[in-house]
């Protein structure tokens, strides 16, 4: 009968356990997502600057979607006119895109590029432009010269054993020699960025004659200059597209934040989704361990009353089941940090490889393993103080008389 | 009522009593009825008394014991232990009454089941704040005290039942508090081992220990020098024991824990 209830009891601390693992589990997944998150963000907002602006015709951030749709492109000759014009910014510089096209080199053939047209500045207002060989430059710029810096997924296909600076690839059949490239840029919400390869804006306008449409980057020279140059743009874009007063804006300017906004929506996501699971499996953990606070409690009376007489304040009773529901918890959480360890170290390569997740780490974040011993303290003590007050303030007496 | 309580907290000799209750009444209430397990003691015990309550069963003998312990509280009357009303004491006084001056023997043992024999003999150091190593050492004396330094690491389960009681012995012990208050310590032991349990006893007596001890067995109150018989929640007489054991005389000098 006593092996029975003791085993009855092993299963309960188990089951309790496991909703402490759950619930502790899900913590250090959702700071480990988040963590991953995070560097990625923090990634692709340094290759789009946090002092670039992104005059387009299209709006980032989603909205004006129709809107954007019929307006009128922005034109080499509008590009002109602004950079003409704009006093405040560093740099201007003029890019445009065509997406989806063939490139070959010898025999090796890669589909799903996005060819970029940029003015030989571009190389100044993104971040970490150049990994090898160099950017073009102004005379190849200016002369529409055949010469392309790839991505890094282009050179990784088509270079699998070979330096591709100096050599000749086909883009839609036209060839090119590569000048330089680009180190590993994807990240979340720009993958793409990988996938690119640059060329002179005026020999992409010799190629693909339909994508005509420019986005005009520009550069303030410190994000503290940001606003004012964002003033002027307004200004001379609405000049250069000759808008009376009383006119919408015909175009957007846009910026790294509108990346941040909708990063900040997938965190949002994330988070709820967590805090729900990570809310439900603490009550039911907590229950648990209330349960199994109340059932130790009870079998112990004897024990209390013993310890009473002996000696043992009301506060030392308290935090003898305190510390036993405190040690559950940390048990618990001790499981899921192993288990979540295991999750993050396997889960980060195959979200890797299946999913092209590049930006989650193998490990825990040391700050989500703090948070977990904290959280975890913090639920053993609120589950197991009502067990205990009941242990500390029984009555010696009668708890000596239970059996 | 305070006039005559702290005449009679002094004897004649003008020596203060380490125990003192006056009028002390303790009532349960069960529904409708009221059951009195106590009704206004008054009873003085002074230092290095060895004292045997008698009575008949439900007669309020363990009631008597629980309040002189400190475990229980009175409905009524003032309980002053050395000279202090204990009323007016907060619960980590009382705890450290019971831990520091008063040993508690009992007769189911009452020893934690989980713990070995060491381990139930340092409890209450655990709650005086003793730190472990001069834990060990004085919880290693006090069983060897009690004959048992063979026995340390022994289970309760995997001793008798003298050795269990002598286990709670040296329990008691441990702090070196200066009054035993045992409830039928030979109460689950059979004869022979009951004597050797009294006759560590009588060695405490010997050494200045305040003895208090409830049994329903004349043999085991014979050894007492002074008999209290109680019944129905009242002292019924209170006096010297005219029939003391003389065989304990010669003991053994032998220093405590
Ligand atoms: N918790 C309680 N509730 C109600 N009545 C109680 C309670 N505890 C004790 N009593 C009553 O008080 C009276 C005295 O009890 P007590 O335990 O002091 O007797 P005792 O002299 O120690 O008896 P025994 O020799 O059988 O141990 C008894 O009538 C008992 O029924
Ligand atoms: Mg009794």
């Amino acid at each position: 009968m006593a092996v029975a209830a003791l085993n009855a009891n092993k299963l309960r601390a188990v089951l309790t356990t496991l909703g402490v693992v759950i619930g502790i589990g899900t913590v250090l997944m959702m700071g480990w997502f988040l963590a991953g998150l995070d560097s990625a963000l923090e990634q692709t907002l340094s290759i789009f600057g946090d002092d670039v602006l992104y005059v387009a015709k299209w709006d980032w951030t989603g909205e004006n979607w129709l809107a954007s749709r019929n307006r009128a492109d922005i034109s080499f000759n509008q590009y002109q006119q602004f950079k003409q014009r704009m006093r405040t910014a560093e740099y201007v510089v003029p890019t445009a895109d065509a997406g989806a096209k063939k490139v070959q080199f010898g025999d090796l053939q890669m589909n799903g590029t996005v060819i970029m047209g940029a003015g030989f500045e571009y190389s100044h207002v993104v971040g970490d432009a150049i990994a090898r060989g160099r950017f073009f430059n102004e005379i190849e710029d200016e002369n529409a010269l055949p010469v392309a810096v790839l991505g890094q997924q282009i050179e990784e296909n088509l270079f699998p054993n070979v330096d591709p600076i100096g050599k000749t690839i086909r883009i839609e059949g036209m060839p090119f020699l590569v000048v330089g490239t680009m180190p590993k840029r994807g990240a979340l919400g720009a993958d793409f960025l990988d996938r690119q390869i640059i060329i002179p804006l005026r020999r992409f306008f010799g190629l693909f004659s339909k994508a005509r449409d420019l986005t005009i980057c520009v550069k303030a020279g410190g994000a503290d200059k940001l606003e004012n140059v964002r003033y002027e743009a307004i200004g001379v874009m609405r000049e250069v597209r000759s808008l009376a007063p009383e006119q919408k804006n015909d175009f957007a300017v846009n910026e790294q934040k509108e990346f941040r906004q909708q990063m900040d929506q997938l965190r949002v996501i994330v988070f709820g989704v967590g805090i729900a699971m990570t809310g439900l499996s603490f009550l039911v953990g907590s229950i648990g361990i209330m349960n199994i606070m109340f059932v130790s409690v009870t079998e112990r009376t004897k024990e209390i009353g013993v310890r009473k007489a002996l000696g043992a304040t009301r506060r030392s009773i308290l935090m003898q089941f305190l510390v036993e529901a405190v040690f559950l918890c940390l048990t618990g959480s001790l499981i899921a940090f192993i288990f979540t360890s295991i999750v993050a170290l396997i889960g980060s390569q195959v979200l890797k490889e299946q999913a092209g997740m590049t930006f989650l780490s193998s490990t825990l974040p040391f700050s989500q393993i703090v948070v977990a011993i904290i959280v975890s303290v913090i639920v053993g003590v609120l589950a197991g103080i009502i067990p205990a007050f009941r242990g500390a303030r029984m009555d010696p007496v009668e708890a000596l008389r239970a059996e | 009522m305070s006039g005559s309580s702290s005449a009679q907290r002094e004897n004649a000799a003008g020596e203060i009593q380490v125990i003192h209750l006056a009028n002390i009444t303790r009532m349960y209430v069960m529904g409708s009825e009221r059951i009195y397990a106590l009704r206004e003691v008054t009873l003085g015990i002074r230092r290095n008394e060895y004292v045997a309550i008698m009575g008949p069963s439900g007669s309020g003998k363990s009631t008597l014991m629980n309040i002189i312990g400190c475990l229980d509280t009175p409905s009524s009357g003032d309980y002053y232990f050395n000279g202090e009303l204990v009323s007016t004491m907060n619960d980590a006084d009382l705890a450290a009454i019971r831990n520091r001056q008063i040993g508690f023997v009992f007769q189911t043992f009452n020893l934690l089941p989980r713990s070995d024999a060491l381990r139930n003999v340092e409890l209450p150091l655990v709650y005086a704040g003793v730190g472990s190593s001069e834990r060990r050492e004085r919880a290693i004396r006090a069983l060897e005290h009690v004959g048992l330094a063979d026995r340390m690491s022994h289970k309760p389960n995997e001793l008798s039942g003298g050795q269990r009681q002598r286990v709670a012995i040296a329990r008691a012990l441990v702090t070196r508090p200066s009054i035993i208050l045992a409830d039928e310590p030979t109460g689950n032991l059979d004869t022979k081992t009951g004597d050797e349990i009294m006759r560590l006893f009588e060695e405490l007596w010997r050494q200045g220990n305040t003895i208090i001890l409830v049994t329903h067995e004349e043999d085991v109150a014979r050894h007492a020098a002074r008999i209290i018989r109680v019944r129905d929640g009242r002292i019924e007489s209170d006096g010297p024991n005219e029939h003391r054991l003389a065989s304990m005389e010669p003991a053994p000098a032998k220093g405590i824990a």
